[in-house]
This record gives structure tokens, sequence and C-alpha cells, in this order.
């Protein structure tokens, strides 16, 4: 397992140099002059010049791009030209509450769209598993924030249990708080919840129709005990990836939902520094979902060894 | 007279395992044997015995460690590039699985013709005339031609497979376990069919199988092979009658025997 | 002998694939009989439908196969039985060993768990008393260095070693009747040997009666009492093993000795017959089929099927 964590830490570097070049060449390569669009129309010939120099974009791109990395690493990142603070203390409070959504999305997305999976499974040959399955299809072809503004219809201005929009701190009273937080995750869960039923569906199918079932069965096993021990850890395998895949998912999915309910969170942040041209922060930015995603995906490689242990053997497992 | 295959103390290990931690396997450990032409040699063993590797390494699908290879008295150890796709000519093989060597989406014209396009031999129209000589020679109608594997039989598709064997019109074709997977009446008409081949296109057969009961009716020379050694080589029935090492002994006896009641085909051997 | 000294009483049995284009009858009419302690070997080709006829008989059948007919295990009817008999009895009287052991075992749970789990389900053993057994049972199928073992996964195993796993499994509660698909199939000659020595063994000790599906007759010659023969669905012919190696009544069960090869054998060529499986070019409908053929009792306990023009061999 050691040398299994050890190989998969060594396979993050090239990953994580990904978005780090990528941002570097953002700024670079868009048009105009980086320094000129980081002042703004105001700037003089002068603290253009000056902060040129002080970029260093009068060196060669070798050197800009140790300096850069040395910079990433020591989390210098520069001052958001907007909003005139360092960007290492702006994205902290946004970031804490899309994690929040995101993870209340995630959850809202595993246990409704298992649970659809799973019937569409079981009950594959009774109407419910026939509606179950359809509902993932559905799911996969409806727009997130389309579900959002139903759900906003629905909840916040016929029914009125919610608010329409607008966060609510913790600090002003946990209810409250959660209250503020339960559209905009729903929003953001059930739009994945047609992607997580299907894959739910497709893996149980697979490992229900596998030979070892047929062994569990002629051991007089009750279906309890075979689906809980023998399939589940199976099944999980597949839905283990795809949370990786949804930690990139939930990110993107947040800039058009906290713009819907008007929630101060890193979507918005990115919304709001891409209209205004702010590169240290959108540079911030991408650089927090990056490193996000990443320590996601490797916590689901870790966490689908230990399910299935042949992983960790590679092409000598068997 | 030089024999048409004559491999010399040839050696092969693997290494396996884990990065920075590998490990030299050794699967054949100096095996030397000679196949004359017109003959057939049964390679047998158990799982891990080597036969497959020493199959694989005449076929040239793998290169030996160390040791010689010798085809006609020519040394075609290691051979590479234009020289290896010649060779290629001479020795083909037969594999085990009729469902997995054959392309489910290629037709039987395809796939018996796939070696003339790799070594740009005959026009179209030769081709198709010679894949329907070939399928006759196996037994097989013409009418097989447009179809798929998957309309036949593992029987049927062992003969397509050796179908293609026959098409570069090699002198020795390396069979590993080419009935293992078929049902006894199938295996038989198979077994059947390949030594009338030999009778009559004159080839010769290194043929690989666990089973001894298949071999002892192929093949006129037998090598026994135990942990990448070959432990006991012989002609048919002085191997069968009167076998010269322990593991020799221990085979024969693990098979479960028939009681021999009168059984047809002995008069004549025509059916 | 009454119905209580038979361990398994078959009568009339059939398999039915339900698919898209109709219903196929897989299997047809079978009938046997196992005495108590005793083996019967049920032997033919692919698509002889002998496996169907041993999953049909422990109740596994898949959702698109339908059994119809009797199978008596010790009187009890098998088929139809309501499903929380059938798991009261799967695993603690009647076991099964199936073919593929790299496949019919699960890939990641340990074999110690693999091994307690009909334990588990059928006995108020507690956990410990239960891995006590499991050792038990790894012993009892000839295999040393047990603790390494349960704590291993299948694929860190051997083939021999993971038959014998699977044979350990099957008997973990006592059963009375095994039930074991193509046990040696897969397994090296050496193996096989061991294997089948291995089951007659395990069949004095713990009196089991053994129903044996192959395809080899030699295993079958040299473990059962009785063989059945069966031919694209159906029992050709059925009685004593060795009356039947000697004088086959029926013209399958004759080409099918023919055609093995074996030792000693002076044969030029092998006599074959055309039997590829029929369900893959057959469009036998089940309505307007007439029954099988009755079988015929050419001598005491030694039935064949009439024969007709179908059965010739090519």
């Amino acid at each position: 397992m050691i040398w299994y964590l050890f190989q998969r830490l060594l396979a993050l570097l090239p990953t994580v140099l990904v978005p780090l070049v990528l941002v570097f060449l953002l700024i670079r390569l868009a048009p105009g002059d980086p320094a000129s669009i980081i002042l703004g129309d105001q700037a003089t010939q002068q603290q253009i010049a000056a902060l040129r120099h002080q970029m260093g974009l009068d060196q060669s791109p070798i050197v800009q791009f140790g300096r850069f990395l040395s910079d990433m690493a020591t989390l210098q990142l520069g001052q958001s030209s907007f909003l005139q603070q360092p960007v290492v203390d702006v994205i902290p409070s946004y970031a804490a509450v899309t994690i929040e959504i995101s993870v209340l999305a995630l959850v809202w997305a595993l246990v409704i769209g298992i649970g659809i999976g799973a019937i569409a499974a079981f009950r594959r040959r009774h109407p419910e598993g026939r509606v179950a399955k359809a509902l993932g299809i559905l799911g996969i072809s409806v727009p997130n924030y389309f579900l959002a503004l139903v759900l906003i219809i629905v909840f916040a201005v016929a029914v009125r249990w919610f608010a329409v929009g607008g966060y609510v701190p913790p600090a002003a009273g946990l209810l409250p708080h959660l209250q503020s937080l339960m559209l905009p995750s729903l929003a953001l869960g059930l739009g994945e919840v047609g992607f997580v039923s299907r894959i739910t569906r497709g893996s149980l199918l697979d490992v229900i129709g596998e030979p070892f079932v047929v062994t569990a069965k002629s051991l007089g096993l009750r279906t309890s005990r075979i689906t809980t021990t023998h399939i589940a850890r199976l099944a999980a395998l597949p839905l283990l990836t795809v949370i990786g895949l949804l930690a990139a998912s939930l990110i993107s999915g947040s800039v058009v939902i906290e713009n819907i309910f008007g929630i101060p969170g890193i979507g918005q942040l990115m919304f709001n520094a891409v209209s205004n041209r702010d590169y240290s922060l959108i540079q911030g930015i991408v650089l927090f979902s990056g490193t996000a995603i990443i320590v996601v995906n490797l916590v689901v490689d870790i966490l689908y060894a230990v399910v299935d242990p042949r992983v960790q053997y590679g092409a000598h497992a068997r | 007279m030089s024999a048409l295959l004559e491999i010399d103390d040839v050696v092969k290990h693997f290494r396996i395992g884990p990065p920075l931690r590998k490990k030299t396997f050794p699967a054949v450990k100096g095996v030397s044997l000679r196949i004359e032409a017109g003959t057939s040699y049964g390679l047998v063993g158990e799982s891990g015995s080597g036969k497959t590797t020493v199959a694989r390494m005449v076929a040239h699908l793998t290169t030996p460690t160390s040791g010689r290879i010798r085809f006609d008295g020519r040394d075609v150890t290691g051979l590479r590039g234009r020289r290896l796709r010649e060779f290629r000519q001479s020795v083909q093989m037969v594999f085990q699985d009729p469902y997995g060597a054959l392309n489910p989406r290629m037709t039987v014209l395809e796939l018996i013709s796939e070696p003339w396009e790799i070594h740009g031999l005959h026009s179209r129209a030769d081709r198709r005339r010679r894949a329907t000589t070939l399928l006759d020679q196996v037994g097989l109608a013409a009418s097989a031609l447009e179809r798929k594997p998957v309309e036949f039989s593992g029987g049927q598709r062992q003969r397509i497979m050796i179908a293609r064997a026959l098409a570069l019109e090699p002198r020795l074709i390396v069979a590993d376990e080419p009935v293992s997977a078929l049902d006894v009446s199938v295996q038989a008409q198979v077994l059947n069919l390949m030594k009338d081949l030999q009778d009559e296109l004159g080839l010769s057969y290194l043929f690989i199988s666990h089973d001894l009961s298949v071999v002892e009716f192929v093949c006129d020379r037998i090598g026994v092979m135990l942990l990448g050694e070959l432990v006991e080589e012989g002609a048919r029935e002085e191997l069968y009658r009167s076998p010269r090492t322990q593991y020799t002994r221990t085979l024969l006896d693990a098979i479960p025997s028939l009681p021999t009641a009168t059984l047809a085909g002995n008069e004549t051997g025509a059916e | 002998m009454t119905t209580d000294t038979l361990a398994l009483s078959v009568q009339n049995l059939s398999v039915t694939v339900r698919r898209p284009g109709g219903r196929y009858p897989a299997v047809r009419g079978v009938d046997f009989t196992l005495a108590r302690s005793s083996t019967l070997g049920l032997v033919g080709e692919s698509g002889s439908g002998k496996s169907l006829t041993a999953l049909a008989v422990a109740g596994l059948l898949a959702d698109n196969l339908v059994p119809a007919g009797s199978a008596r295990f010790h009187g009890e009817e098998l088929i139809g039985m309501p499903e929380a008999r059938r798991r009261a009895l799967s695993g603690s009287r009647i076991g099964f060993v199936f073919q593929e052991p790299m496949s019919a075992l699960h890939p990641v749970l340990p074999i110690g768990v693999q091994l307690t789990e009909g334990l588990r389900a059928h006995t108020s053993l507690t956990r410990a008393q239960r891995h006590g057994r499991a050792q038990e049972l790894l012993e009892l199928v000839g295999l040393t260095k047990t603790r390494d073992i349960l704590g291993n996964r299948i694929g860190q195993l051997s083939g021999g070693m993971r038959q014998r796993v699977m044979i350990a499994m099957a008997i973990s509660c006592e059963p009375d009747l095994l039930i074991a698909d193509e046990p040696t199939t897969a397994l090296d000659v050496t193996l096989q040997k061991q294997v089948i020595e291995l089951l007659g063994g395990l069949q004095e000790r713990l009196g089991l009666s053994l129903l044996l599906i192959t395809h080899d007759l030699g295993v079958v010659a040299q473990t059962c009492e009785n063989v059945a023969v069966m031919y694209a669905g159906e029992i050709v012919e059925r009685g004593r093993t060795d009356q039947i190696m000697r004088e086959p009544g029926h013209v399958y069960t004759r080409a099918l000795l023919d055609a093995s090869p074996r030792i000693g054998d002076a044969r030029r060529r092998l006599p074959s017959i055309a039997t590829a499986a029929p369900w893959l070019r057959d469009t036998r409908e089940l309505a307007g089929a007439s029954g099988p053929a009755a079988l015929r009792e050419v001598s005491p306990q030694h039935w064949v099927r009439e024969q007709d023009e179908r059965e010739d061999a090519a």
C-alpha cells in the first residue's frame, strides 16, 4: 500500500503541472500586455513598466516560469486588482462556501442517484425499475440550471419553504444557514443524479451477472447478505471513480448555480473575476480548483485500493 | 542430414514483479530437440512446464534469452525485419482458443487472406480462389467465406484457424493445445484433419498439449517437460510402453482410463 | 428402492429457454435416480444440457430458464420449491461445485470470509468457531498453510488450490448431496487425479451422494457406479457404468467411446460424429413437438432410448 501511495503521488506531479502551465500561459498569451491589463486603463507608462519589471515579464520565459512556480509554492498569488486585497486572503472564505455546498450536493447526488440506480437494477423487470431507468436518462438530459429554476419556482415561490436566494452565514444561526444552502445544493446535486444512477445501474447489473453470485446463491445465502457483502463492494468501484469526476463537475456547475441563487462562493468569485479581467484572482481560483480536484482524485484512488486491493499490483494483479 | 527444426539449449528468462523489485523467472532452462521434416513432435507437460514458451520461441513470438534455433540448417535465432517476415512464411501457429484467436469482425475470407495481405502475395481474384481451396482442404464449404466466426462452432473455427495457418504454405505448424477447448467428437475430427493434411502436404508439427492420449495419437516423437526442462524424450511406442522417468510415469498413471471395448476404425483405418 | 433411499429422483425434468424469438426446449424428459452415498455421472458434450439439468435440480437457473417436471431430494420436491426453503437446503444439505473457480469465487473477498459464508447462514457457530472450522475444511481438502490461505484472495492461489477451496466451500456444512459441474475440466491431468481422489475420499468420509457432471468418459469410468449419457437435451442411455462402457447400447454412446483417443490405441483415425451443439442451429419449437422417445430397458437397470434417424453417426 505504501508503494501504491508513492506511485500515486509520483503520478500526481505531471498532473499538477498541467494547470500550472496553463495558468502561466493564461496571462502571457492573452492579447495585450499583461501588466497594463492588470493595472487597468488608468495606469501610467511608468507604473506599467514598474509592474512589468516586478512580474519579471522582461526576463526569459524559463526564468519567468521558475519564478512563477516558486511563487505558487509559497502562495504569493498577487493582488486582486478589483478587490484590492491579496488573492490569498480573498479566496478562502468564498472557497469554504462552495466546498460546503458541493459536499452537500455530492451527498444528494449519491443518496438519490444510488437509490434510483439500485431500484433500476434490482427491480428491472418491474414497473418501478423501468421508471427508475427512465429517470436516469432524463437526468442526464436536463441541465442543472433548469432544475435550479424549477426548484426555485416550486419551493421558494409557490410553497415558500425556502428563500429565493441569498446566503446566510453560519454565524447568523445554524438552521437559517442550512436553509439557505438547501436549494442550491439540491440544484447542483440533482444535476448529477442522472449520471450517478446510470453508473450505479450498469455497475450493479454487471456484478449481478457474475458467476460468484450464483455460487453465493448455491450456499443458500440471503439476498440481503449477497447484496451487501458480495455485490456492493465490487459495484461501488465505478462509483468511486465517478466521485472523482463529480468533483470537477460540481465545481464547474457551481459557477452557474451560485449565480442563480446569489451565493458568494468560488463560482461567483470566478464569474466576477473573469468579467473584470482580474488576472491574479483568476489565476488563484484556477489553482485552487485544480488542487481541489487533484486532492479529491487522490483520495478516491486510495479508497479504491482499500476496497479492491488488486489494483495495488498494477499489471501483476490477477 | 539436418532436421527441419533444431533447437539447441534454448533458455528463456522472464523478469517479473513490481518496479524496483523485479525477479528473474526461468521459464525454460535449456531445452534441445529436433523435428524431422514430415513428422510430428509432441511437447507435453502441465501448466508452468514451459512448453508454451518453447512453442512461442519456435514461432518467433518471443526471442530466447540464450540458445540457438535452426530451421533447415540455417540459424534463425533472433531474426528481425525482412528476414523475420520471410521466415514467418515457413512456420505458422495454431492456437488453443478458437473463440479468441479469430477477429470476430472479419469475414472468413478476410481472415484467411490476411497473411497474404501482410506479405503482399497474390492478386485479389487469386486469393479468393486459394481461400476456397484451403476451406475445401479443411472440410468447410466455400459459402463460409462471407460469414463471420460467430456463425461457426468451436470445431469449425479451429478448422478456419488451420486454413489460415496453411495460407502461407508453411513447412512447420506449431499447434498450441489446438483441441483442448473442443468436445471429444469434434476433437476427433480436427485430429483426423491434422493427420490428413500432414500426409497430403508433407507438413511437420510441433504439437503442444497437456493431454497425453491426444499426443500419442498424433505424434511420432514426444518430449515431456517439467518446470522448464525436458525430462524425457523418445519415440512414441517407447515412451508410452516403457517410460523412463518417474514424472512421465506419473503423468501416464494420472490419465483416467477407459475400459478397452472393441473400437470402431480398428480394422482398416479408413472411415 | 423406495424414494427414501434415493438421494435424488428425477422424473420428466425439462428446462425451457425463453428467448426473444420464442421458447426453446434445452432439456427434455430427463429421468434418473441417484442412490444414497453413490455416484452418478451425467455425461455429454457442450450443448447436451447436462449443466442445465444440474442447475435445475439445485434451483440455480437464471431467470430466462424455466424448469418443469420433478426432482425429489430425499422425497422432497425441488422443482418449484419456495425460495425460502431452497435457501435453507442450498449449502446445508445440497452443495454445488462450479466449473471455473476463478470466476465462481469472489475476486476480492478473502478466502476465509467466503469459506464461512455457508456456516454463517446455516449454523449458529460463533466467529471464532467458524474460523476454526474453515481451517479444518482446508485441511480436509488437502491444503496446508491454512492461515495464509484464509487471508488471501483467490487470485493469489494456483488453479489446483482454487478448485480445492471451491470444494471446501461446497461441503462446509456437510451436505447430503454434492453436485459437481465439471470439477476437473480446467485442471492439469495430475491435478485432475488429485481432485477425483479427493471427491472419492470425501464421499466415503461424509457419506455424500455425488452427482458428477462431465464430458470426460474416463473420469466417469473411474469414479461413477452409474452413468447417464445426454445428447441434445435428452438422456439417451443410462445404467451401470461398467456395463455401458463395455457394451454401449445407444449409437451416440458408442460413438463417444470410439472417438476418445486413449493410450495404447493403435488406430490410425478416430471415428467422429457430427455433433455441433444442436441449439446453435436448431429451430425446434416447444409447441407441437412430441415428447422424447421413451427409454427401453435392454437389460436389468440398463436403459436405452428408442433410436431414430436423427441420431445416426456421421
